[in-house]
């Protein structure tokens, strides 16, 4: 009895212990395009198109997909848009890479140099912390992924 | 009287400590919080103007390496290099006595060497070479299995030229030679490729037309192939593509057709075609007619597949197919079953009399695949019974460690 008690303690002692370091607060990811691009009219279905590979050419140009490297901003988005875990999402690429000799879709390191390449290129697409789409007024959401299944 | 047990004292003790840890650990998260409140009321002092122009030089020069690789990135992706996505599939293998080996023994699969590469976003490449050791001599033998060059006009049209597998069912076109992609350790035994037996002509050297369209309900795909076709080895009984020059003025023709509905991810219908004019040295020309269906519903936890092959030459006809399924219990374990057949070959059938499978065969398989690391390696353990009309019935067991990198 007095053990189950002293185990309580301690796991309550832990647990505030855990709430006062972790952030709680999930950023929110939106998905971007080129605003004097052809893609601006995107479904969610569509968007799940491009970054499968299914979808490669939108008016007869290619469309250029930008990802995040492994971090929660991909697998917020992958879980939402792709319906699939990081790691099935990979198991994905490498299969169609080994079946059609196709590539997934270029990394870059960050939000910044994400919303460089979509302001430059009218046929790439992105996802990024909404915060930094904010200011960027060449720059158009297409959809933003709810926060309540980050 | 008040009498306190020494397990409460111990007990009491322990309130203590864990009340006094409490404040000690509150205390530590708190302080910074009180310097960071420091800082915005209180002047700066002389020491934070240092601290603040190390931590910016320090972030000027993660950009600029991140900018660095980001050059390096856009240079592969401009000037892709000769080799690059190079990729290796292997096995080892362990069976007990069967149908194609007298002794219980280890096995070296073949090594399948595979590259891709990309010319901007029309222009691709695909190689895939195996190399293996011919049964029972144990001279090493070398195949390009896969080489094509393909162009892509948009994604409903990419033509490509080469050497491919024929656009018959789901297996042919989505595992290739890599059995780390298999669930099972083998393809069905009537799927196996021409040089190791198989009745399908499961590869084409011509052009293939292929594209898809992603529609609000559904997304559907085709795959055309025209190419040279298949004749028969009279010493060895078993089909071979004709790579160099075709035997015969007839092209092989094979069209599938499949849909993926958007409601149901993961589920694949198929429709599949082909008519090949397979030489013979003894029979002529066979002017075989291949046709079928299939279904798969793979999804992170199910894999299930199933396909329905019917061959048919004037006169003859005979059935292939298989059911398989497995479901991953818990992370990386994954049991399987799978029922192959080919059944109601005539033995007057031309096609059949002059390959190795020539009479009806049924394989019973189950087994369970562990994924040490499911884009690297996985071992598999399975139970076969192979049984084959007018022939000895074989219960094999098997174990393989299939790898890739």
């Amino acid at each position: 009895m007095l053990k189950n008690r002293s185990l309580i303690l301690t796991t309550l002692v832990l647990g505030f212990l855990l709430c006062g370091t972790v952030n709680l607060r999930a950023e929110q990811i939106v998905v971007v395009v080129n605003k004097d691009g052809p893609l601006s009219h995107l479904s969610k279905g569509e968007i799940r198109g491009i970054y499968l590979g299914e979808i490669r050419f939108v008016g007869g140009m290619p469309v250029r997909p930008i990802q995040y490297p492994e971090g929660p901003e991909k697998d917020a988005f992958l879980s939402n848009v792709i319906g699939m875990s990081a790691k099935d999402y990979k198991l994905y690429w490498v299969k169609k890479l080994f079946q059609e000799g196709l590539t997934p879709p270029l990394v870059k390191a960050d939000p910044v140099a994400i919303l460089n390449a979509v302001r430059d290129d009218a046929w790439g697409i992105g996802y990024l912390p909404k915060e930094f789409v904010n200011e960027a007024s060449d720059i158009q959401i297409v959809y933003i992924v709810p926060e309540e299944k980050h | 009287m008040c009498i306190i047990r020494p397990a409460k004292v111990r007990y009491l003790i322990k309130i203590q400590a864990l009340f006094v840890s409490l404040v000690i650990l509150t205390f530590f998260q708190t302080t910074p919080l009180r310097a960071e409140e420091q800082d915005q009321t209180q002047p700066t002092t002389q020491s934070q103007p240092s601290l603040n122009d190390r931590q910016q030089e320090e972030i000027d020069q993660l950009r600029q390496r991140i900018q660095v690789l980001e050059d390096k990135e856009s240079e592969r992706e401009t000037h892709p290099k000769f080799g690059m996505n190079l990729g290796v599939f292997g096995d080892v293998d362990f069976f007990t006595k069967n149908r194609e080996a007298d002794h219980t023994s280890f096995s070296l699969g073949p090594l399948d060497l595979y590259s891709t590469i990309h010319y901007g976003p029309r222009l691709s490449f695909l190689s895939e070479i195996t190399l293996d050791f011919d049964q029972p001599t144990g001279e090493g033998d070398v195949e390009i299995e896969r080489l094509w060059v393909g162009y892509t006009f948009s994604d409903l049209l990419t033509v490509r030229a080469g050497r491919q597998h024929t656009a018959l069912g789901y297996w042919n076109n989505t595992y290739h030679h890599g059995k780390l992609l298999f669930l099972t350790v083998d393809r069905p035994f009537f799927l196996a490729f021409e040089d190791d037996g198989g009745v399908l002509p499961v590869h084409t050297v011509g052009l293939e037309f292929s594209g898809s369209q992603n529609l609000p309900e559904f997304r559907w795909m085709y795959m055309l192939d025209v190419g040279n076709g298949h004749q028969i080895d009279s010493t060895t009984h078993k089909l071979v593509p004709n790579v160099t020059s075709d035997n015969n003025g007839s092209k092989q023709v094979a069209l599938r057709l499949s849909i993926e509905p958007n409601r149901l991810r993961g589920l694949t219908l198929g429709l599949f075609g082909t008519y090949d004019k397979v030489g013979t040295d003894f029979n002529g020309n066979i002017n075989e007619r291949i046709f079928g269906g299939d279904l798969s519903f793979i999804r992170a936890k199910v894999e299930f597949i199933t396909e329905y092959y019917r061959m048919q030459n004037p006169g003859h006809q005979a059935d292939a197919d298989y059911i398989q399924l497995g479901y991953k219990i818990v992370r990386d374990i994954t049991p399987y079953a799978r029922y192959e057949t080919l059944k109601g070959v005539d033995p007057t059938d031309p096609y059949f009399i002059n390959l190795q499978n020539s009479t009806s065969r049924h394989q019973s398989i189950a087994g369970v695949r562990y994924d040490i690391d499911e884009l690297r390696s996985a071992l598999k353990f399975q139970y076969r019974i192979d049984r084959k009309m007018g022939s000895e019935t074989f219960h094999v067991l098997e174990a393989q460690w299939s790898f890739s990198f």
